[in-house]
């Protein structure tokens, strides 16, 4: 006996509607937020980042070396494991994923606690924590941009969201006396977070030989403490001695909303 | 010179300080310092040309006055004493008066009709079509029950979406995110970016695309108001 067309008809509806992945309607947008440092088992993983769910109260936590991603879910009290089959770059170039969030039961789940600033719980593989950046170890001592884009990726975005003054950055290609810079700054301190991206992409784009960054991290201390940084009279961070032919010409205003590229191409018009 | 007492010397000394003024920042300017004075704060940065540039303005009503002493006597004795006294209470008066005065169209930079980009926000509010903003101080234990009426009235139909804007630190932000538990993107911005934009916090501004239609301040608005306000 052969069905009626419209028996088939509604046996396919039914099969495709119980084949189709439900999970398209819970896809959660996150994004990064570079607010945040992921530190597993004291130590900061190069790639782990901490995304915002779009307009939920769930977070996104991917470290590189678990096999799976973990799903903080604040209103929950919990983090879930999610398969990285269920996680998604978002594909436009934000650095965004997709994250399939309706976890089927059964999976791995870990209760966090907070103290303060800092959230934190124990998987089956570590401890980890999320702090707001300015909490890490800070870095010490010289360092360069390469160094500072690997281990801090509020510099790295930071340097790649800033879109500084062409005409300023023409001038700064085009100096041609030797200019020194002595950049002395904190990784604890809010206000290098915000500026020294800036500044670090100015230096880059000028690509001029001639204008040779020395970078130099400050510990918390470090009125106390010795280091490059001694007998220059550093108060404050960030500091930025500009010299030209070895003689310091003057120090950059790190205020809040100062420009970087259009002062630094001032200070270099000023003395030709 | 208000009370016309001592006008000669005091007119003098402004010339004298301005003459000052105008050779540190004529001698830092020949020196490659172009970074702006900061003498008004985050609303008005002046290049080294227009801090001159005010400098001889100033200069120049200071030598007016004294010009004009040559030719009228200056206000003495009482009513001088009185005057200053007077000016004295009205500046009282209005310090204390200020905050809850309806000066913010004066003297922010917030306004209905203005863009983002006019805001200095360009680029910096996420999100589409309508938005509610929200100008916060993470650091107030206050905005933690703010940020559950903003949630609330994010979840009413047809409301808009909720951006919060602060400056507040990366520790305040913390603690706030695991307290609050706000859904909203909370965007961190330069205190240099946000000042201009208010006096007291919360404040509230309504956006549609690209440009502010209504501002609120003190509690957040009720979604029904949100809904009756047509574009402009």
């Amino acid at each position: 006996m052969k069905p009626a067309p419209a028996t088939v008809a509604f046996l396919m509806l039914l099969s495709s509607a119980l084949l189709a992945s439900p999970a398209d309607a819970s896809d959660l947008i996150c994004h990064p937020d570079y607010d945040w440092s992921v530190e597993v088992d004291g130590a900061y993983p190069q790639g782990a980042c901490f995304y915002k769910g779009e307009g939920t109260k769930k977070w996104f936590i991917d470290i590189p070396a678990y096999k799976d991603g973990l799903l903080l879910d604040l209103e929950g009290r919990r983090v879930l494991a999610v398969p990285r089959g269920r996680v998604n770059q978002a594909g436009d170039g934000s650095g965004s994923l997709m994250v399939k969030d309706n976890i089927p039961p059964g999976g791995s789940a870990f209760a966090f606690s907070v103290e303060g600033p800092v959230l934190q719980f124990q998987t089956e593989e570590s401890k980890v924590r999320i702090l707001p950046v300015l909490q890490r170890p800070p870095i010490t001592g010289s360092t360069t941009i390469g160094e500072l884009e690997t281990d801090r990726p509020e510099y790295r975005e930071g340097i790649k969201a800033y879109v500084p003054d062409a005409p300023s950055i023409a001038v700064l290609s085009k100096y041609s006396k030797p200019v020194e810079i002595e950049a002395y700054f904190a990784t604890w301190c809010g206000h290098c977070k915000q500026y020294m991206p800036k500044f670090l992409r100015v230096v880059k784009d000028a690509k001029n030989p001639k204008i040779k960054l020395d970078l130099f991290g400050l510990p918390k201390n470090f009125a106390q403490a010795q280091g490059p940084w001694s007998g220059k009279n550093v108060t404050s961070v960030p500091t930025i001695i500009v010299k030209i032919e070895g003689r310091e010409i003057t120090r950059m205003g790190s205020h809040e909303g100062a420009v970087p590229e259009t002062e630094l191409a001032g200070i270099l018009q000023a003395v030709k | 010179m208000l009370a016309g007492i001592g006008s000669g010397l005091a007119a003098l000394s402004s010339c004298l300080l301005m003459l000052g003024f105008l050779a540190l920042k004529i001698h830092s300017l020949l020196a490659g310092r172009t970074d702006p004075c900061g003498c008004f704060g985050a609303y008005l940065q002046t290049s080294p040309g227009w801090g001159i540039a005010i400098d001889v303005g100033f200069l120049g009503a200071g030598l007016t006055i004294l010009w004009g002493l040559g030719r009228r006597a200056g206000r003495r004795g009482r009513g001088a004493v009185l005057l200053i006294l007077a000016t004295a209470l009205l500046s009282l008066a209005f310090a204390i008066a200020s905050p809850r005065l309806p000066l913010d169209p004066l003297v922010t930079r917030l306004a209905v009709g203005k863009s983002l980009e006019e805001l200095g926000l360009g680029g910096r509010v996420p999100g589409q079509g309508r938005r509610l903003v929200a100008l916060l101080d993470l650091a107030d234990p206050k905005t933690v029950e703010i940020a559950a009426r903003l949630e609330a009235l994010a979840s009413e139909r047809g409301a808009p979406a909720v951006v919060a804007l602060t400056s507040s630190s990366d520790e305040e932000k913390a603690s706030f995110v695991w307290s609050a538990n706000p859904a909203f993107a909370i965007v961190k911005l330069d205190r240099a970016v946000l000042k201009p934009l208010y006096r007291g916090l919360p404040r509230y501004f309504l956006l549609e695309g690209e440009r502010v239609i209504a501002l609120f301040d003190g509690a957040p608005p009720n979604a029904s108001d949100l809904l009756s306000l047509r574009s402009l």
